[in-house]
């Protein structure tokens, strides 16, 4: 009672007779202005009559002629107004006098005056509560949107399913109504809605905007067809830079030349990475012998560390007939010939030639390499020329398996995410023949998951559902089943609504590969969304303890032994569903940071109750969750986990550890590592996996990183989560997969692998150097004033490389970024009002 | 149609080509190999879905004036493969696995054989010996022995050394003893008894004699056996009567292939024990007095051998209880050991110039040695940040930090190359060391091989033993890994140049730890944890002692 004229204070104490009063007068204009009264005085009384407030002042609104409305609450005072929005929300949808329009209208009328007195949050919260969060694009003005939009924006992680698209859509139409069309095309993106992207991406006139937007729809692997219909005469008229920067194709020299300006352009060798002069072991002499484990570990060290830069020493640059491929045996070739893949990623020029070399080897598995190769380096890039299409699609029937396996899954990942209709007849038919392994089909259909990942594509799903419900069981329960069904659920990556079919049609599917696959899918359509409820049925799948029951069973029906049998025989396979609720877990709490907390509590519980399954996945599922962003307490878990006695759960946990640090360069994991390898010195499976963990630490010597989440953690990308979610399968079960022949498996993070870099650009798309600030991100959503939004900053001349908690800024006002968000390529124009300081001072 | 031109764009150059689209694709594709140098069998000209076959029609195609091409194809030969083959760790045998590893191998038990094993293990640690062995005309024993060591040497796995093992119970029957104490289930094939180590050691050694020695370079010394040369000091015992001082000492000289280490309940060193051995009082008739009366016995060493065997007297006869005890005493053993309080005088002013020779030049390798370390680290720092800021893209350091590190890189490099102006390579001071230390050597102990010339000696090999009764309990086998590592790099620089041996030298010098063989298993065993083999608890204390007189080099 504040802002409340004095004479109304001396009536509080009367307020019960005045009800009663109130309640004889007969209904006029002034038994109007009196509920009005009374309503003010109400708010004195909410604890024992509780919405008196509300209700008095409908009374009033109901009495007062349609001519002269009642005046705005807000001329009560603020007071008034959050008494009356917190009794609307409490009230929302119990009906007291008037009808819901009613509260609806009075709602808007409140959140209009929030939205005048800086209390854009409530008015936000009030909109929701009355489910009319749509009308508030009509009440913000240029001062109020941007605090509303980032409101909305933060609040959708925390929103059950239909309200956060709301909330997208409305905060969309927003920004578009401002014209902020980079922030606008963010969050179509994050809708995934091929409509919204198209109008986005057409509206701005100017050129640069223009880029600005194809450079964002590059890093978010959207689709060319969405933006340019494959009419054939539109396609003439996307001129040819804008369309380089659609199709990513500048990423390669640029990324090289970030390296040499911040010094990592120089190759650097295995023991740069291992740096074993520091480890404790007490091997014996320094063997001079070849280890193809050793040498293989060192493959994927190269690769990784030396990502992108093309001058890697073992592979690319390496003497004439001293190649590192022939220091591997057989199967370790591949991975070695597919290596060169990743040292020349990006690099569509030179590297298809330089990887067309290996493609002529009488060696079959340096051939296969090759071809995987291909597929890698034209990962997250488009050519023209549609390179890998031509060069793969004629081994996709060949008789070879590595051959077949290496062109299938090269086509996978050079197209990822891009929904290339013409791939489906190259490579659905596999799927669905019954005469081949199961290892071609399910690659097959990993493949096409990765191609058509958040497509929810109805002939492939259609088709992978037909092949589960066809497949004998015996080819069903083999290892590679769970790849057949991974493809399936990256169709659904981020499509929640259109998982339900697939999700009823795998129920009536009876082999326990559909209940593997009713998780995953589950678990991927919800991906990143936060969704409390499906983590719940994530930990639901966690807690069923099939030894349990399974003894149970055997007390049970100890007479028929028949039965008995014929379980046995099942159950062991059975509980691979349950390592994919525990990655479901991560998966679906991930990119927000209290649902990621939250996620490794829960985590650390199935850790101390689980099933062997279940342990083994935790560890993969961390490293998920916080993928290339090394926290303190994350890397102490997984460096206990590490110990574990059990080594299926220790190497998973140094694998994760790996991707935790992934490009982060982080001393105190690289630490952590070489204490593992002295510790694991006996263990080969043990010591390989840390080799690879410390080369994916020095990813890209540093600057390439694997966190699917871009544009200020705010989008994410799911190529990226596609690629990291094959990986961890793989590592589901590591002694089938990446221990055995499948080690170019490692291979499926290149979908994720992006640099992280601030690279800015002038209107004519070449450097253009300025001063930035680098910092920690910092929330300030929801905020009074102008909070800075870094912390502990330092100033840098771009290009800079940013962390993934990172956040940067301009250091000064000389120029204006087209992008709303400093990450990846932002254009740069001159600030025209902008005169120097020191002319100032003069 | 007529030619019109095109582009092609081959990695990341693009080239302007004529294309007639009514002559065949391979004329086109001979046209790219003219400026690109791709051959034609191995060029991939991309067209639109697919690639341009050599029957292509360009019709189908359609290329358009101004069009570009992208061809894939390298340049150049095709990689070939090594011309050897390499051979992976994975794929060898255990004898090849043997030798790449250089990995010593365990000894399996065989029921109370720990004794043998820990004792064959250590006398591993005599490269002399295995070169010894290596005579053609050897019997029983020795035979056995060379053929365990050949054995041991190409496996991985723990060897069985059951012929061996039936052999030394053929030559020396005592350790066929059977072991009739615990009766039990076992009593129908009652086991082998536990035996002495210290016995083990002095048997084999004694059984072999027949090793004959090696000739030293300059050809002399013929005639002595190996354990002569290199295993047997010469002890000259001076006795004389405390109580009758004009008495005579009587003086002679026996062969000793051991000192022992009297523990006594004032013995805290080795040192101080071997004193105490070597010092003793006895009671003897005397033949000027005609009665029992003391003496004083002192013993010296006249020849001390390369390889001095010290034997610590742990075991003793308990009058009071009739049994044979352990000594738990704590006695701690040095790592180098300078004998030359145990040696006669005259063989003492002999060693002495080259014993304080060799002391001082090894201060002054140690002094080289940390100087080298340094530098090498500095040319480590320096060459990783030549690496680019060692891949630190953390960029948290900024610029005034770099270029202070580049000025301190740059002050480093420039010690660096400063020291290592100053130091020559290390092998040349040694053979200038080598040269001065001989020319100090006295020509008798020259002659004289194996013998030792410095009275310096370094531990090689210890047996200890683990227990408080002397007739149970455990051996073990310690042998310092650089002993296994420098054969094999003498073995390597036999074959190869001898410039070979220098850096394998060197590497060995920093190499200070030591293998434990526990029987079968095998394990590497920190110089630090030596200390915990000085005794003083039921714990593995040392028993047995090899000693290795240091080389000149």
């Amino acid at each position: 009672m504040t802002s409340v004229p004095k004479p109304l204070k001396f009536l509080r104490p009367h307020y019960p007779d005045l009800q009663t009063l109130y309640d004889t007068w007969s209904a006029s204009e002034d038994k109007s202005l009196f509920a009005d009264i009374l309503s003010v005085l109400a708010m004195t009384y909410s604890d024992t009559q509780p919405r008196g407030t509300l209700r008095y002042r409908l009374f009033s609104a109901s009495m007062r002629p349609p001519s002269s409305p009642l005046s705005e609450p807000g001329s009560w005072g603020h007071e008034y107004v959050r008494h009356l929005a917190a009794e609307l929300g409490e009230e929302y949808p119990i009906k007291m006098p008037g009808t819901i329009d009613d509260l609806k209208g009075l709602a808007a009328q409140c959140a209009k005056f929030f939205l005048g007195h800086n209390a854009e949050p409530d008015a936000v919260d009030l909109l929701e509560e009355l489910e009319m969060v749509d009308r508030i694009a009509a009440l913000v003005d240029e001062n109020t949107y941007a605090r509303v939009c980032a409101y909305m924006v933060r609040c959708v992680g925390l929103l059950p399913p239909p309200d956060d698209a709301a909330f997208l859509r409305t905060a969309h139409q927003i920004y578009i109504q401002f014209s902020k069309f980079p922030e606008a095309l963010s969050l179509a993106i994050r809708l995934n809605d091929q409509e919204l992207i198209q109008q986005d991406y057409n509206a701005p006139s100017n050129p640069l905007m223009k880029r600005q937007l194809a450079f964002l729809l590059a890093r978010a692997q959207v689709p060319l067809e969405w933006l340019i219909p494959a009419g054939g005469a539109d396609e003439e008229e996307v001129p040819s830079d804008l369309l380089e920067c659609l199709s990513n194709s500048r990423l390669s020299t640029h990324f090289r030349e970030f390296g040499k300006e911040v010094g990592v352009a120089d190759p650097k060798s295995l023991e740069d990475v291992y740096k074993s002069h520091l480890e404790n072991t007490r091997t014996g002499a320094a063997a001079n012998v070849d280890s193809a484990r050793g040498n293989l570990a060192g493959t994927f060290v190269n690769a990784f560390v030396n990502a992108g830069f093309g001058n890697d020493k073992l592979m690319v640059e390496a003497e004439e007939g001293n190649s590192w491929i022939y220091k591997n045996k057989e199967h370790g070739m591949l991975s070695a010939a597919a290596s060169l893949g990743l040292s020349l990623l990006w690099d569509t020029d030179v590297g298809l030639s330089h990887v067309d070399k290996y493609t002529y080897s009488s060696e079959e598995y340096i051939k296969a390499g090759a071809l995987l190769a291909t597929g890698l380096l034209n990962t997250n890039v488009l050519t023209e020329a549609d390179a890998a299409l031509a060069l793969l699609s004629e081994y996709v029937d060949n008789k070879s398996v590595p051959l077949r396996t290496s062109a299938i899954m090269g086509l996978g990942l050079a197209y990822a995410g891009s929904h290339r209709e013409d791939l489906i007849y190259v490579l659905l038919p596999a799927v669905a023949d019954e005469s081949l392994s199961m290892e071609v089909a399910s690659l097959s259909a990993l493949a096409l998951g990765f191609v058509f990942v958040g497509s929810a594509n109805g002939e492939i799903s259609s088709t992978i559902l037909q092949t589960l419900m066809e497949r004998d069981d015996k080819a069903l329960s083999e290892k590679w089943g769970r790849f057949m069904v991974l493809g399936l659920a990256f169709l659904f990556i981020g499509r929640t609504e259109a998982s339900d079919a697939t999700m009823e049609t795998l129920k009536v599917i009876e082999h326990p590969i559909a209940k593997q696959a009713q998780v995953i899918v589950e678990a991927c359509s919800c991906a990143g969304t936060g969704d409390v409820l499906k983590v719940q049925a994530m930990l639901h799948y966690c807690g069923e303890h099939l030894d349990a029951s399974k003894e149970k069973d055997a007390e049970d029906k100890d007479e028929n032994k028949d039965e008995n049998k014929d379980e046995k025989k099942e159950e062991p396979k059975d509980d691979t569903f349950q390592a994919f609720a525990v990655l479901g877990i991560s998966l679906i709490a991930m990119g927000e940071d209290i649902g990621s907390d939250m996620s490794s509590r829960q985590l650390n519980h199935l850790m101390h109750y689980g099933d062997p399954i279940i342990r083994k996945t935790v560890p993969l599922a961390l490293g998920l969750v916080s993928a290339s962003n090394p926290q303190l307490p994350i890397l102490d878990t997984l460096s206990k986990y590490s110990h574990d006695n059990d080594l299926q759960v220790a190497l998973n946990a140094i694998f994760a550890m790996g991707l935790v640090g992934a490009g982060t360069n982080n001393a105190r994991l690289a630490q952590m590592l070489r204490q593992l390898a002295g510790y694991y010195y006996k263990e080969p499976d043990c010591l390989f996996m840390v080799r690879i963990a410390q080369g994916l630490v020095h990813m890209g010597k540093g600057t390439i990183g694997i966190n699917p989440f871009f544009s200020d953690r705010s989008i994410m990308s799911r190529t990226a989560v596609a690629g990291l979610l094959a990986t961890l399968t793989a590592f589901t079960d590591a002694k089938a997969f990446v221990l055995d022949k499948y080690h170019w498996m490692l291979y499926f993070l290149v979908t994720a692998m992006y640099p992280r870099f601030l690279i800015t650009l002038d209107e004519n798309l070449n450097n253009a150097p300025v001063t930035v600030r680098v910092g920690q991100a910092v929330d300030v959503v929801g905020q009074a004033g102008k909070p800075r939004t870094i912390s502990g900053f330092q100033t840098h001349q771009t290009p800079v490389r940013l962390g993934t908690t990172e956040r940067a800024e301009l250091a000064t006002e000389e120029f204006i970024p087209f992008g709303h968000v400093l990450e990846g390529f932002v254009i740069l124009q001159k600030n025209p009002g902008w005169e120097k300081e020191d002319t100032m001072q003069a | 149609m007529a030619p019109f031109e095109v582009h092609i764009k081959h990695a990341g150059k693009v080239h302007d080509l004529q294309l007639d689209p009514d002559l065949p694709a391979s004329i086109f594709k001979d046209a790219v190999y003219q400026v690109t140098g791709v051959p034609p069998d191995r060029m991939k000209v991309m067209i639109k879905g697919g690639v341009l076959k050599d029957d292509t029609d360009w019709k189908k195609v359609g290329p358009k004036a101004g069009q570009t091409f992208m061809v894939i194809g390298a340049a150049g030969e095709l990689p070939k493969p090594p011309s050897k083959p390499i051979v992976f760790l994975e794929d060898m045998d255990d004898a090849e696995l043997a030798e790449a590893l250089a990995k010593p191998v365990g000894l399996r038990n065989m029921g109370n054989t720990c004794y043998m094993n820990a004792t064959i293990q250590a006398m591993r640690a005599i490269p002399e010996l295995q070169t010894a062995l290596g005579a053609s005309t050897l019997t029983s024993l020795p035979k056995a022995m060379r053929s365990l060591y050949t054995d041991m040497s190409r496996t991985t796995e723990p060897f069985t050394p059951m012929n061996f093992l039936t052999i030394l119970r053929q030559v020396v029957p005592q350790f066929a003893e059977v072991d009739r104490s615990k009766g039990g289930p076992m009593a129908g094939m009652a086991g082998y008894a536990q035996q002495d180590a210290e016995e083990c050691w002095g048997q084999i050694t004694n059984a072999l004699k027949v090793v004959p020695g090696i000739s030293s370079p300059s050809g002399s010394s013929a005639g002595k056996n190996f354990v002569e040369q290199f295993m047997m000091g010469e002890m000259r015992r001076e006795l004389k009567c405390d109580e009758a001082a004009d008495e005579a000492p009587s003086v002679s000289t026996e062969k000793v292939l051991k000192v022992e280490c009297n523990i006594s309940i004032s013995t805290n060193y080795m040192h101080s024990g071997i004193m105490n051995a070597l010092d003793q009082k006895v009671e003897k008739n005397s033949p000027s007095l005609g009665r029992e009366a003391v003496y004083s016995q002192k013993s010296r060493l006249s020849r001390l051998p390369s390889y001095l065997t010290v034997h610590m007297v742990r075991f003793a006869w308990r009058r009071d209880i009739g049994k044979k005890a352990k000594i738990m005493r704590k006695v701690k053993f040095p790592t180098e050991f300078d004998a030359l309080d145990l040696v006669t005088d005259e063989l003492k002013s002999k060693i002495t110039p080259v014993s304080r020779r060799l002391k001082e030049i090894e201060k002054e390798r140690d002094e080289r040695r940390k100087v080298r370390k340094r530098t090498k680290g500095a040319q480590g720092g320096s060459s990783s940040a030549g690496n680019g800021k060692d891949g630190d893209v953390e960029m948290t350091d900024a610029a005034p930090t770099t270029a202070q590190e580049a000025a301190a890189d740059g002050d480093d490099k420039g010690k660096a190359v400063e020291s290592s102006v100053e130091l020559l390579d290390e092998a040349v001071y040694r053979e200038r060391e080598l040269k001065e230390l001989e020319a100090l050597v006295d020509t008798d102990l020259k002659a004289d091989h194996g013998c030792s010339v410095n009275a310096l000696y370094d531990l090689v090999a210890i047996v200890t033993h683990k227990g408080a009764a002397a007739d149970a309990g455990h051996y073990i086998g310690f042998v310092k890994k650089s002993v296994f590592h420098g054969s094999s790099a003498r073995k390597l620089s036999d074959g190869a140049s001898s410039s070979t041996a220098a850096p394998a030298l060197l590497i060995d010098e920093d190499d200070e730890d030591w293998y434990k063989f526990d029987d079968d298993k095998v394990s590497i065993f920190p110089k630090e944890k030596l200390t915990t083999l000085d005794g003083g608890g039921e714990d593995s204390s040392a028993y047995v002692l090899l000693y290795k007189s240091k080389s000149l080099v």
